[in-house]
């Protein structure tokens, strides 16, 4: 491998790291075209193939984040060999096909999967429901869940304290009940 | 165990470590036998790590973007190819009309089609994302573009049905919105969403988005009042210091589907892609509540934390993409 393609690699992985909305994009111009046709060769859709992709993407992201990425291929060929691997884990499950043993593969990698593709769908219906909850309910939520304190809450709102405190747990408890009532959060934790 | 507000606070104790010993381990022997807490528990701690604004968070924000962008499979130039085919045999059938029924009809068929195979030129791409951001976002403006005369759009196609023209529609804005020059156009409109942003105009106008701006007292269905209009230039210390930052009332006057948890004040970047995905700066940043029957007052509150640039606000529908008020705001250095 060349100087060249280090250096692409570096700011491919550096770019999902800080996530770089123009790197992202060429990351999708680039290699995605290649999982859809790959995942639709394997019986699945355009739509199995983008969350394949994300999901990919995911794992470079927690790799890099928790020790050094060093790549021995390309970028491209890299993450089209996680997305491969994921979208046949996906197949294995749905009891379509054997993962092959692959030579030169990083397996570690495999355990990351299975976390991120509950992840990813789980950050979907939390986000759908999240958003159905009235405008006040939202913002009291977001605080919260950005670690600020009732009394920060309060003084954002113009609330008491005590309020806050209600408050947050009212529009907790409404979040919880709309995600519980949705048939794919039983299917999620059945998984 | 019954879910109940308490049930949610002893688990929130539980997470933050707030319990003492032998409170935890009271509370760990009960989730081993209570299945249902157990779940709660994982829910309460999931609800926190996916929902928080980390940086992990904010990626999957993003590639959700860029997902949804993707409509039709980016190899469409291969797709085209798939109906290549289709053209001298259509020519064939013309020719063949032409000669057996010197009908006038039947040399249109044939240029038509001609145009369309030609019709992907890159003067087509504004108008079609014009089009299709007016069709998704079913904006409630008095005068829609709906009847707007596209390239493509020739009447005498309506004879021969051929697939490549939706195609190209829906392709058109999951690639590249502004085409410049080839290489440039990957790195050059893309640019403004994530902390980095390199080379991208963020003082753009968007040209769409202005004449939404033009269309803002053509409206019959309500009337907004505007309480505290905000300059049209500000800068980052003069936003710190105005609370609220915009303040208006709507009162309708014909009876819309408006529901205040759907519809907000929302604050979006120079680029369309925001826009069309509704995908404002700050979910959180602006509330509307209601003060009287059919009378609604809007508050944006500061804290932004903007960046430079040029960023157009807008009181609207999460749900239906209903406009109700836009405008522009430059925020300077």
């Amino acid at each position: 491998m060349n100087t060249t393609s280090t250096d692409k690699n570096t700011i491919y992985i550096k770019g999902i790291v800080e996530n770089d909305f123009a790197v992202l994009q060429k990351i999708y111009d680039e290699s995605l075209p290649e999982v859809i046709k790959y995942v639709k060769r394997n019986s699945g859709t355009l739509d199995d193939a983008k969350d394949t992709f994300q999901e990919g993407i995911m794992v470079v992201f927690k790799k890099a984040k928790e020790d050094r990425l060093t790549l021995t291929t390309s970028f491209h060929n890299f993450l089209f060999m996680v997305c491969k691997r994921i979208w046949l884990k996906k197949l294995t499950k749905k009891g379509k096909k054997e993962v092959p043993f692959e030579e030169e593969w990083e397996f570690s990698f495999e355990a990351a999967f299975e976390e991120e593709f509950l992840n990813s769908k789980k950050w979907t219906l939390f986000n759908q429901k999240f958003q159905q909850l009235a405008a006040e309910c939202q913002k009291v939520l977001k605080m919260w869940f950005n670690k600020k304190s009732s009394k920060e809450i309060a003084a954002a709102m113009d609330y008491t304290e005590d309020y806050a405190k209600r408050k947050k747990y009212k529009c907790k408890m409404g979040l919880t009940e709309l995600i519980k009532k949705d048939a794919l959060y039983k299917d999620l934790i059945a998984k | 165990m019954a879910f109940n507000i308490k049930t949610l606070q002893q688990i929130q104790r539980y997470l933050d470590g707030e319990m003492n010993a032998s409170e935890r381990q009271t509370f760990e022997q009960t989730m081993a036998v209570d299945e249902e807490l157990a779940q709660e528990v994982v829910l309460q701690r999931d609800l926190e790590k996916l929902l928080a604004d980390t940086p992990e968070n904010e990626l999957r924000r993003n590639l959700q973007i860029l997902s949804n962008q993707v409509t039709k499979p980016p190899s469409s130039k291969e797709n085209w190819k798939n109906f290549i085919w289709l053209f001298p045999l259509l020519l064939v059938l013309a020719i063949w009309f032409f000669s057996t029924s010197k009908d006038k009809g039947s040399a249109e068929i044939s240029t038509s089609t001609t145009t369309e195979t030609l019709g992907i030129p890159v003067e087509t791409t504004e108008i079609l994302l014009v089009e299709d951001t007016l069709n998704t976002q079913n904006i409630e403006s008095k005068t829609p573009k709906e009847s707007s005369p596209t390239v493509t759009d020739n009447p005498q196609n309506k004879t021969k049905k051929i697939p490549q023209k939706d195609t190209t529609k829906q392709y058109i804005y999951a690639d590249k919105t502004e085409k410049p020059s080839d290489n440039t156009s990957i790195e050059a409109p893309m640019l403004m969403a994530g902390p980095s942003l390199i080379n991208h105009d963020f003082f753009a106008p968007l040209p769409f988005l202005d004449s939404l701006i033009a269309q803002n007292s053509q409206q019959e269905e309500f009337q907004l009042s505007i309480l505290q209009k905000l300059p049209d230039t500000l800068t980052l210390e003069e936003i710190s210091k105005i609370n609220p930052l915009f303040t208006a009332t709507l009162s309708l006057t014909q009876v819309l589907n408006f529901s205040t948890s759907e519809t907000g004040l929302y604050l979006y970047p120079n680029h369309i892609f925001y826009w069309k995905e509704n995908h404002p700066w700050d979910f959180t940043a602006a509330e509307v509540e209601e003060t009287a029957e059919n009378t609604y007052k809007i508050n944006l509150m500061p804290n932004l934390n903007l960046e430079p640039g040029l960023y157009y606000y807008a009181l609207r529908s999460s749900k239906t993409g209903s406009l109700f008020f836009i405008e522009k705001l430059v925020v300077l250095e």
